[in-house]
């Protein structure tokens, strides 16, 4: 027996035994769940900052990162780490980080310019309260309480950038909803000068770092400094604060503590790992666990800690102050692996940034509303957000080949509706963002695709099995000169043997009865060969029993 | 009954065409379902059916991680630091501190030297401070004082007017007392030994009057009178030798210290784009100075100084090659005048700063002095790392300097060569920090610094 096949069924038996032992556990641990579900969930709020999120992500856990055994092993002998998060299906079945959205089910243009609504926006009719905020720089974060009672924050655009920060953060929040996680309710608004007032008692935090009362003549000063549109409005990106016990953020690392829903170490789930594919598409290259929220809320009669991202100000063509720095999207904030291409090279190297920046002249030429953002020198598989963790860095082609499936959902009709949400005033703007996004999509596609085995769709109705080929239907690659190599394996009581082996040009294969037999289950390990291409892609390997599908797993 | 037949035979032929379209329809139509119904039937893509792989046990998670807990010590307390600076704002009250303060004519100064060697300081405008700065623009009137940790102490004012009533000229007078308890010496000349090394103790007081222009902002002239007394004492460097132990009195003039009159001007044409951390331009600064000793001191002398500094971004300017050259002189005056080994040419160690001592890397500050001095630097200087105002440059550098007596003792062999390397994190080109490591005939040097040397 070949040593693969040994290990094979290894894991087969592993996987039995590890089975066996999860039901047992889930069985005692029933009447004890059911109970924890019904208590008040005790979870203590985990803040961070910035500066926190600096040191930890690029300092400390980038640099102990080989200190820690398993990912030393894993960088030395090149083996990936697969999630935890997915389902028999090599799917991620809905849970408090993510929701199968648009991938499940298409959301209508309305569904998708509209995203996650609790209401219209704030009521600008009324006089609007500023009850508090940050008024550091520029660009002040203000909190207003609208005439209904509801609280939102504001954020504003940069003076030169009219429409750029606002309206990326809106658009990202539609496209993160739509892809399947938690966001805050935002909402483009305009609000006539005039109608902001401090509210009696409000307290800001200026420049100097000290809390003051927010003084009407003060907040007309700081007024002064927002860029109006043509009527004179201000126009703002309304974030609702969200209803329920504020947690403070998760971190991409490890499980929270106290939360019984969070199972899985974070660095390991799928849906977050996979947030570095939707980032690069959206390039936003600030995710980091202090742009997102823990919030802890009743639903259904139970208390859920529910994960949400909620920051968006650094996607698209924007960062928070201004167009995006050349660098970002390329680099991460502390890039040892290209500082140190730089040094040994003698700085003669001239990173991609670099050169796309020389090339435009180093400005940004586009409409002051995109910012800097286009997909020259895009490569996906290189995309870094300003502050990696461990889950970007370990996504596997799996989880790439899975985010690249969900963004091929969104058809450029899609995409028409969710740039709408930003409400540019410009209609050119509009447009440029969404053929953006629509090119963006297919090189990450096209990539992703290529980076894994790209089949999908499988069925079995016990006498064929059929499945798509996502490369060759999205036309990346030709059918032409494509095959399907299908290594059939017998498995009994976690032992495999093959027991076939075939090789077809067509995206099905006829199962025959007599495998079936003699194993409860067949597994059909599957490889593409592609025109040109001397080695095989990644293998999929798709579990069967007599009449329907048990399981499929994307080689990682 | 043709028309009958025609009719017939056109709705075969209609019927001959439909059938098939509703038949290839019908078989599609069919077989749409019954795929629907399959897709719907066989399983549900997204249920919630955890694949079982291999979670890992807490017990593995402690052994991976093991190596990581005692760093957990440093982190969860800088963490803890960094959130609570972020959250109570205590970047930005400092930061506001440091404004306040200035604006009120009290400007700190805090700088590094060596990796253990720390300087701070204080400046102070009196026209800010008593708040005349709206009144008398054109007034200076400021004090200082300075602590580099063994190596210096300076405290001084100055008073005087600057670019009167925008014409470029300013005037000042002004006094300085510094202190340099461990000024390292050799002994005179390019063949001295390094086991020679002693140190003695330097104390300065400057009184002057000097008078500037300025006639463009690349350009600028100064002429200056100074009365300066120098006492010279033993070193407070236990480690060292003394040095009226290794020099014999007279071996070594102006041991005893000395009373100096100083007559002197400088032009500086200066077109570096940044005071740091240029990328192009360069500096030229000539200097000529009297020296005349008094109250018995048989100090007299010219000293010249030229220096020449140029930028070159190569095709960048994150590429830049940097080259520095420096040349002084002490010529002695009639045939009893002498030039006090504690006012000539001085190199060793990575420049200026708290040190008088110029660059050459790999040597100790002040290893070499004597009459004359010549010296030339050349770095690479190129950037490996920018965020928005941050960068850090990486710099390889080679240092060549020689002193002599006399012009005619100037030998190439004489020359003295050092090499290196190292990186400057600067923010806004201003040099934050930077660490070197250079190579020389007599080691390796580490330097810390808050400054470039040229």
């Amino acid at each position: 027996m070949e040593m693969k096949e040994l290990i094979y069924m290894s894991e087969q038996v592993r996987l039995s035994k590890l089975l066996r032992l999860s039901l047992l556990a889930v069985l005692l641990s029933a009447p004890l769940g059911g109970g924890l579900a019904q208590g008040a969930l005790e979870i203590k709020a985990q803040e961070t900052s910035y500066y926190q999120d600096l040191f930890e992500q690029a300092g400390y856990y980038e640099g102990t990162s080989f200190l820690r055994l398993d990912r030393l092993y894993r960088a030395l002998f090149g083996k990936a780490a697969p999630a935890e998060d997915v389902n028999v299906y090599d799917e991620v079945p809905d849970s408090s980080f993510f929701t199968n959205r648009h991938s499940r089910s298409r959301l209508t243009s309305d569904q998708l310019k509209q995203g996650f609504r609790e209401n219209q926006g704030p009521q600008i009719s009324g006089a609007i309260q500023v009850v508090g905020g940050v008024f550091e720089g520029l660009q002040p974060v203000y909190e207003i309480k609208d005439s209904a009672g509801d609280r939102y924050l504001l954020r504003f655009d940069p003076s030169d950038s009219f429409e750029l920060v606002t309206g990326a953060e809106v658009i990202a929040s539609r496209f993160y909803y739509a892809l399947g996680y938690n966001v805050p309710q935002m909402t483009i608004v305009s609000i006539p000068s005039g109608s902001l007032a401090a509210a009696p008692g409000a307290k800001v935090t200026d420049d100097t770092g000290f809390a003051k009362d927010l003084t009407q003549e003060k907040l007309e000063e700081y007024l002064l400094f927002l860029p109006t549109d043509d009527q004179g409005n201000y126009r703002a990106s309304a974030t609702k604060i969200i209803t329920g016990q504020d947690k403070g953020s998760f971190d991409f690392l490890g499980k929270r503590r106290g939360d019984p829903q969070d199972a899985v170490d974070q660095e390991r789930r799928r849906s977050l790992r996979a947030l570095q594919v939707f980032s690069s598409w959206l390039n936003n290259t600030d995710v980091r666990p202090g742009t997102t929220e823990d919030v802890l809320v009743n639903e259904n009669g139970q208390e859920v800690l529910k994960h949400y991202l909620v920051s968006f100000s650094s996607a698209l063509g924007a960062a928070s102050k201004g167009p995006k720095p050349p660098m970002h999207g390329h680099e991460s904030l502390f890039d040892f692996r290209e500082v140190a291409k730089a040094f040994l090279t003698l700085g003669l190297w001239e990173k991609p940034w670099q050169r796309r920046w020389r090339e435009v002249g180093e400005k940004v030429s586009a409409s002051p509303a995109v910012g800097y953002f286009d997909n020259r020198y895009f490569d996906p598989g290189q995309f870094k957000t300003q502050l990696q963790n461990y889950a970007f860095k370990d996504v596997t082609r799996a989880d790439g080949f899975w985010a690249a499936k969900i963004i091929r959902t969104f058809s450029d009709e899609d995409l028409r509706a969710l740039v709408e949400a930003g409400a540019y005033s410009n209609p050119a703007d509009a447009q440029t963002l969404t053929k953006i996004l629509a090119d963006r999509r297919d090189i990450l596609a096209r990539h992703w695709f290529r980076e894994a085995n790209p089949l999908d769709n499988f069925e079995s109705d016990g006498s064929v099995l059929t499945f798509k080929d996502l490369a060759v239907d999205e036309g990346f690659l030709p059918a032409e000169g494509t095959s399907y190599t299908f290594e059939v394996l017998a498995v009994e009581n976690g032992r495999a043997r093959s027991i076939a082996s075939l090789e077809s040009a067509q995206t099905n294969l006829r199962l025959d009865a007599a495998w079936f037999t003699s194993a409860s289950q067949v597994h059909v390990l599957i490889r593409t060969r592609r025109p040109g291409m001397t080695q095989l892609s990644p293998v999929v390997r798709v579990e069967l029993d007599a009449k329907s599908i048990l399981g499929i797993v994307h080689e990682n | 009954m043709l028309f009958k037949r025609k009719i017939e035979e056109s709705v075969i032929k209609i019927k001959s065409r439909i059938y098939p379209f509703i038949a290839v329809l019908a078989a599609g139509l069919t077989l749409g379902y019954g795929l629907l119904q399959a897709a719907e039937a066989s399983y549900d893509r997204y249920a919630s059916l955890p694949r079982v792989s291999e979670p890992r046990s807490s017990a593995s998670k402690v052994s991976s991680d093991f190596l990581t807990y005692p760093l957990e010590l440093l982190r969860i307390p800088a963490s803890k630091s960094l959130y609570l600076t972020e959250k109570y704002h205590l970047d930005n009250k400092a930061k506001w501190a440091y404004d306040k303060l200035t604006e009120n004519g009290l400007t700190p100064k805090v700088g590094l030297f060596s990796v253990t060697g720390g300087s701070g300081g204080l400046d102070v405008d009196y026209v800010r401070l008593f708040r005349r700065k709206t009144d008398l623009p054109d007034l200076v009137a400021k004090s200082w004082v300075e602590y580099s940790n063994s190596v210096r102490f300076d405290a001084g004012s100055e008073l005087g007017w600057q670019d009167i009533s925008g014409t470029g000229v300013g005037s000042a007078v002004f006094v300085d007392y510094e202190s340099r308890p461990e000024e390292h010496f050799y002994g005179l000349g390019p063949e001295t030994s390094a086991g020679n090394g002693t140190s003695y103790k330097m104390e300065t007081t400057t009184a002057g009057v000097k008078l500037n222009y300025d006639p463009r902002p690349t350009l600028k002239g100064d002429l200056y009178f100074h009365y300066k007394n120098v006492n010279i004492t033993n070193g407070e460097d236990g480690g060292r030798g003394i040095i009226d132990e290794i020099f014999p009195a007279g071996s070594i003039p102006g041991l005893a210290g000395d009373e100096l009159l100083v007559y002197g001007g400088e032009i500086q044409h200066d077109t570096r784009n940044q005071r740091e951390l240029s990328t192009s331009g360069g500096l030229r600064r000539l200097g000529l100075a009297l020296n005349d000793g008094i109250s018995g001191s048989d100090a007299q002398f010219l000293k010249y100084q030229a220096e020449f500094s140029q930028y070159f971004a190569l095709g960048s300017p994150r590429r830049v090659l940097a080259y520095h050259a420096y040349g002084e002189h002490n010529d002695e005056l009639g045939d009893s005048g002498v030039v006090p080994f504690h006012q000539m040419a001085r190199l060793g160690g990575h420049g200026l700063g708290p040190w008088l001592s110029r660059t050459l890397r790999g040597y100790d500050v002040n290893r070499f002095s004597d009459e004359s001095s010549f010296l030339m630097n050349l770095e690479y200087r190129y950037t490996v790392w920018e965020s928005k105002n941050f960068r850090m440059d990486t710099v390889t550098f080679a240092d060549l300097g020689q002193v002599f007596a006399e012009f005619h003792e100037f030998e190439m062999d004489n020359f003295r060569e050092s090499y290196g390397g190292g990186f400057r994190f600067s923010v806004a080109n201003h040099m934050l920090l930077g660490i070197e490591v250079a190579h020389g005939d007599e080691g390796t040097n580490l330097y810390v610094r808050t400054s470039t040397p040229f």
